[in-house]
């Protein structure tokens, strides 16, 4: 049968026929042989470019890394112990006896001992070691700072990397060197994902082998069988699709980069690559990042079982996320720790040892871990109107923020426990009401917090930088400093009508002002109007100084409004976000020098090179003698004025000043207000912008208020210009009178331009008309021990 | 927002030397000064004239204050001043002023090297804020006014130049 076929086939083949088309097809066949090796020769040398190409090419994009503010820390700085260590918990230091290791600390009696990491700041690499510093016996003040061999007359403790900034790519990571990876790392990684990676060339055929078997067995996709080369691969150049096709690619490039490069350099391309979970838009590459992310300490400072912990992650970030799902990742690392006992790493002594270790990713940790996404899209704006390359962004820099987290987080835990607070008292609904704010040091406009709502840590709506809203009675100090502006027809003392006035407007209906509780108060001193913000006194004001000054004051200021103000803006009907009203005040806490708001103060580049900072400039916009008298008038809002609850709460310290500021409808409550060192900007209100039914001093205020009791911060004393001098005023008739009148109020003037005095204490008369003098006259006696103290204000 | 971003370049060729010879005269006295203001020492009997307005001739006081953390800066700062890194130097001045931002004596600092930057707006403005932290150490206002003066002179300004010597001569004669 055999010889019968052989013979058959001979025959066809003898067969001139068939031997012309054996021919023809040998041809074909050998051309298509040698297309088909160009072919796999080109795909392989296209291959091999590529990964080389990438391998080599400075291939990661690296968002820009972005930092809170570093810590002063000098001898004479009052600052309760407490604190530095809430700092030290952030940067997650650690508590060890004798800090022998970079990253902890220990305290005892009234010292402090930190042993910092090594740190770039913009003009130094400060090198890993130990500070001690001295506190007084209550622990409010830092008496000495010394170093182990030398004393120190300040020191900085370094900030934290808090977020990222990049053009596109919501991959981030933190690269790192051979030198900075732990052995214990590299050998849980290894046992338990490959435990070959030193013998093989790229591919193991016995474990696909094992593989396969295993998901046959299991009828279902069990093991992956890949090398770390082959997962290096995957992660680093190909999607995610599973063809057979994908995993030709996969398997030939892995012998490729086998063929390049070292064990070594194959490790540290793994450990800076993959993958390892998601952090809002966020995706974590790398064990360095990792690290931060989910442990708030570098990895070098990580202990054999959070090592472990991270090694069992590659498996599956979301599945075995040890924030999410403790337990599936506290069993899956001592699933690794067996491993490595298994594979001979660790004996039974040091595994159990291990596995009674807690996870290190629990409650105590949450707070290195936060980002606040609303400051960063204030640093995104920064940047953005700098550095015009997007590719910057994905260059690694450092950049180095104003944030003071101290500061924010106080902000962001007033503004939730208020708002709900303020929800449950007054029966609104819950959840219902929003609140944005911004706190600024006032003397060089660095932005030091910023809340966008009420969701801590929730990157969405920044109501701070984008909700535009009427800002009520906010605007009335511009208002009262335009007429203060010009001395010699106004004063603190000055009466202004709180009558009704009817403004005519071309093309529109009369505009006829009312008081919030619709009375009116005759003539009041022009202090008294801010202070009690009446609406009447405020436009009868604005209106005689001329809308036309009060709008070259808020250009001046900052406000850059199109075409001219209408007669409302007096009270406030001009939309602004908080952080526009912030840039306002800002000039009126900083004794009439503008300075532009930051949020960045410097940038370095991957390398530790400066690239560029934001130096301080300021401007002389209005001459500080003014500022201080409507400042003085806005201390009075708070001491005895509608923010008097504010006054009431920081024992009548005439140390704030502010303004209350309520929209329309009680759809937008408003308080601006600073102290010594921070203004701070608040708007509470709905998204839907319905009624909240509250007023300034109801909501914002009480945000502010809160803050600033748990804030370290300076009161705010106005220094006495040599051009300023204080004034015995009768309120009624706003004269000069003798200091010994028990009704004399007395007021801060600028030197020669003080008031017309008049005779004797009594009202007597002015050029205006007098009301209600019986009851200002009782009202005095007691007020004239409140003037005289409030003249200490001055120093 | 407006930003003040400066790019750094490695060398940093601010200073020009040029220019930095024809201030020397208000810049150097004034910095030998304040040097001896910020540690502390008393001035005995030297007479400093800086563009006309005489001051010492006797035994003045001035701020002994300083904490060692400012003490410090200052002298950090004044170390890159002399090594011509002018930007470097102010740096570290704004760092002081974040620990004492109503210290009237680093604003001044600050004015001098925005001086000798030619950054005469900067130079008046910086000068008249350490004004507005001076009660009545009338020889720090007459340095700050006199930084102002030479701002204004080398900005062509007349009229300022009048406003400011005025404002030197009510100090001469209180």
């Amino acid at each position: 049968m055999v010889a019968k076929k052989t013979s058959k086939v001979s025959k066809l083949l003898r067969s001139p026929r068939h031997s012309t088309f054996l021919l023809a097809y040998k041809a074909w066949l050998v051309r298509f042989l040698i297309m088909l090796a160009v072919v796999i020769v080109a795909a392989v040398v296209y291959l091999d470019i590529t990964i080389r190409n990438q391998f080599e090419g400075g291939n990661w994009a690296i968002p820009a890394h972005v930092y809170t503010r570093p810590l002063d820390l000098y001898v004479g700085l009052t600052i309760a112990e407490s604190s530095v260590l809430d700092e030290l918990g952030e940067l997650g230091y650690r508590f060890q006896i004798g800090a022998t290791e970079p990253g902890t600390y220990e305290n005892s009696g009234g010292s402090l001992t930190i042993h910092v990491r090594e740190f770039q700041f913009w003009d130094e690499l400060r090198l890993s070691g130990r500070v001690r510093i001295g506190f007084n016996p209550t622990k409010t003040k830092i008496v000495s700072v010394t170093s182990t061999s030398e004393k120190l007359d300040l020191f900085q403790l370094e900030g934290r990397l808090f977020g990222s900034v990049s053009s596109i790519s919501h991959e981030d990571r933190e690269l790192l060197t051979w030198d900075q990876i732990p052995e214990g790392l590299v050998t849980a990684l290894i046992a338990i994902e490959d435990r070959n990676f030193f013998s093989h060339w790229g591919v193991s055929p016995i474990g696909i082998l094992r593989a396969a078997i295993a998901n046959i067995v299991q009828g279902r996709v069990v093991q992956g069988g890949s090398t770390l080369t082959q997962q290096l691969v995957k992660n680093y150049y190909l999607t995610a699709e599973r063809t057979i096709s994908r995993k030709v690619v996969e398997l030939v490039m892995a012998v490729l980069l086998e063929m390049h490069y070292s064990k070594q350099e194959l490790l540290v391309a793994y450990i800076n690559e993959v993958y390892l979970g998601q952090a809002g838009n966020r995706a974590i590459h790398g064990f360095g990042l990792g690290s931060q992310f989910l442990f708030g300490r570098p990895l070098q400072e990580l202990n054999g079982a959070e090592l472990a912990t991270l090694a069992g992650l590659v498996k599956g970030p979301s599945h075995y996320n040890p924030l999410k799902h403790p337990e599936r990742a506290l069993e899956r690392r001592n699933i690794v720790l067996r491993v490595m006992q298994r594979e001979g790493i660790l004996n039974e002594v040091q595994t159990g040892q291990l596995q009674q270790l807690p996870l290190g990713t629990g409650r105590s940790v949450s707070i290195q871990r936060r980002s606040y996404p609303d400051f960063l899209d204030l640093v995104r704006n920064q940047l953005g109107n700098d550095f015009k390359d997007a590719a910057l962004f994905d260059a690694g820099l450092r950049v180095y923020t104003t944030l003071n987290p101290r500061i924010q987080n106080v902000v962001e835990t007033v503004i939730s426990d208020r708002l709900s607070q303020i929800e449950k008292s007054r029966g609104i609904q819950a959840g219902s009401l929003e609140a944005a704010a911004i706190v600024l040091r006032a003397d060089n406009g660095e932005v030091v917090a910023l809340a966008g709502g009420r969701d801590r840590g929730f990157a969405g709506y920044n109501r701070a930088l984008d909700a535009i809203r009427p800002v009520g009675s906010l605007l009335k100090p511009f208002v009262y400093l335009s007429a203060l502006e010009q001395p010699s027809a106004y004063g603190l003392g000055s009466l202004i009508a709180d009558k009704s006035i009817t403004v005519s407007q071309k093309g529109s209906e009369d505009w006829i002002p009312q008081n919030y509780n619709g009375e009116e108060h005759g003539f009041v001193m022009l202090m008294d109007g801010l202070k009690h913000s009446y609406n009447l006194a405020t436009v009868n004001l604005g209106m005689e100084v001329g809308l036309d000054t009060f709008g070259d004051l808020l250009k001046r200021f900052k406000y850059d409004h199109e075409g001219p103000l209408y007669p409302s803006a007096l009270l406030g009907a001009v939309p602004m976000t908080v952080s526009e009203v912030a840039d306002l005040y800002l000039t009126l806490a900083n004794s009439g020098f503008k300075t532009p708001t930051k949020s960045v103060r410097s940038v370095l580049s991957d390398g530790g090179e400066p690239l560029g900072r934001y130096p301080l400039s300021i401007e002389q916009v209005a001459q500080p003698e003014s500022i201080a008298l409507i400042v003085y008038a806005m201390q009075q809002v708070v001491l005895d004025g509608t923010a008097r609850a504010i006054g009431d709460r920081f024992g009548r310290a005439p140390g704030y000043a502010g303004k209350t500021g309520t929209s329309d409808g009680y759809r937008d409550s408003w308080y601006a207000g600073f102290s010594g060192d921070y203004l701070m900007v608040v708007w509470v209100g709905r998204d839907d912008n319905e009624s909240t039914g509250l007023s300034g001093a109801s909501g914002a205020a009480h945000i502010w208020s809160d803050t600033f009791a748990n804030i370290s911060t300076r009161p705010l004393t106005l220094t006495l210009l040599p051009d300023l001098t204080f004034i015995p005023v009768n309120p009624v008739t706003g004269m000069k009178i003798d200091a010994s009148c028990l009704n004399a109020v007395t007021l801060p003037y600028i030197a020669s331009y003080e008031p017309a005095s008049q005779s004797g204490c009594a009202a007597g008369t002015s050029n205006r008309n007098i009301n209600n003098t019986d009851g200002t006259q009782k009202k005095t006696n007691k007020r004239r021990g409140v003037d005289e103290w409030l003249k200490g204000i001055f120093k | 927002m407006a930003q003040g971003y400066i790019q750094i370049s490695k060398s940093f060729n601010l200073l020009d030397q040029k220019k930095m010879i024809g201030f020397a005269r208000i810049f150097l006295v004034a910095s030998t000064f304040l040097l001896q203001a910020c540690v502390g020492t008393q001035i005995q009997g030297e007479e400093v004239v800086i563009d006309g307005l005489t001051i010492g001739g006797g035994q003045q006081s001035v701020n002994t204050q300083t904490a060692p953390a400012i003490s410090s800066l200052l002298d950090q700062s004044q170390e890159e001043v002399n090594a011509g890194n002018l930007d470097e130097g102010a740096r570290v001045l704004e760092r002081a002023l974040r620990i004492e931002p109503s210290n009237p004596e680093i604003w001044h600092r600050m004015a001098q090297i925005k001086f000798s930057q030619t950054d005469y707006a900067q130079a008046v403005v910086t000068a008249s804020r350490s004004n507005t932290f001076v009660d009545n150490n009338s020889q720090l206002r007459a340095l700050n006014l006199s930084i102002m003066l030479e701002s204004y002179k080398a900005q062509g300004d007349s009229v300022q130049v009048g406003r400011v010597r005025a404002q030197i001569d009510n100090i001469q004669q209180p």
